[in-house]
């Protein structure tokens, strides 16, 4: 079976690669240049200005942005408990469960809504002193 | 305490009402399947604007943050297979709401269940806030959204409730907190 060398390739290849790093390092001309912008193009390119409806839709754009945000953090501290604190009632002791309910034990109030409900007591609601006719 | 479907009183710890005979089991029988509910706004009927329902959804996840014991949730539904007392009575038991294993004293939550077709509502508590909140207290809680309802304006009935019985459990913390007696003594839990 033929042995397989690979020893003076690999030198052969590192050594390659070193001369031409060092070719491009040091020796000017081979690296690419840049090209040097032209004083014409410069002058095309500074007299071309940004349309007005860009501007005008960047501007939007920036202000429907923030407005947007603000709406959304005004909403979120309006409905977060921020200034608020935590209400805990303290644990409650023993509960007699009834009918079979394990988390409650119906202690409800219902209503019926068909008819409209009856007019707030005279106490609350201020009344005009009744004007007694003439004699 | 009285039996949620023949308002019979219900003197002790009773598994089954002495006047109607009314049980969990019996209502299972009677409503069948739990549907399915949103922890906080269900509006089966749809008969709340959209945004209306999320303005009340953030409300009621604003008084989770308030009361993180408590998850008051609200179902609005129709043509409902009995009464909302009965209904609202095995919603609050059977319902996925809530914290589940919160059972016994450990049940904080609140459910208002409203019936359009047969213009009821009903307000309920678990055992837990039952020495905190009477009969008496959930009534003066509902009353004042019975204009709105009246009116079709369910979103702003729900907004008084919630408002109402935020400020009610408000002051009970307080007054539990500095050592004032906050047990309900008008409605005796037997």
């Amino acid at each position: 079976m033929k042995e397989i060398r690979y020893g003076r390739g690999l030198r052969l290849g590192v050594s390659m690669i070193a001369a031409l790093l060092v070719l491009f390092t040091f020796v000017p001309g081979l690296a690419a240049q840049t090209p040097e912008e032209t004083r014409d193009e410069a002058e095309q390119f500074a007299a071309r200005p940004i349309p007005r409806e860009l501007k005008i839709f960047a501007v939007l754009l920036l202000v429907s942005a923030a407005g947007a945000g603000l709406y959304l953090a005004f909403r979120a501290w309006r409905y977060s408990n921020l200034f608020d604190r935590q209400y805990v009632f303290p644990p409650a002791g023993e509960a007699t469960l009834r009918l079979g309910g394990s988390r409650s034990g119906g202690c409800m109030a219902t209503i019926d809504f068909a008819t409209a409900p009856a007019d707030p007591p005279a106490a609350i609601t201020p009344q005009k002193p009744e004007e007694t006719p003439p004699p | 305490m009285k039996c949620p479907s023949c308002l019979g009183f219900l003197h002790t710890a009773t598994p089954k009402c002495p006047q109607c005979g009314l049980t969990m089991r019996r209502l299972d029988v009677k409503f069948g399947v739990v549907p399915h509910q949103q922890t906080t706004l269900t509006d089966r009927p749809g008969r709340l604007p959209a945004r209306e329902a999320r303005i009340l959804r953030r409300l009621l996840s604003s008084f989770h943050g308030r009361f993180p014991q408590c998850f008051f949730s609200v179902f609005l539904s129709e043509q409902l297979p009995g009464p909302i007392g009965e209904y609202i009575f095995w919603m609050a038991n059977r319902a996925r709401l809530g914290n589940l294993q919160a059972t016994g004293p450990a049940n904080f939550d609140l459910l208002l269940g409203i019936d359009v077709d047969a213009r009821t509502a009903a307000l309920v508590v678990g055992y837990g806030l039952e020495q905190y909140l009477t009969e008496d207290d959930l009534e003066r809680v509902l009353l004042p959204a019975t204009g709105a309802f009246h009116a079709g304006d369910f979103a702003e009935g729900i907004r008084i409730c919630i408002e109402l019985l935020t400020e009610k459990m408000k002051s009970l913390v307080v007054a539990s907190e500095q050592g004032q007696p906050v047990v309900s003594t008008s409605d005796p839990v037997s």
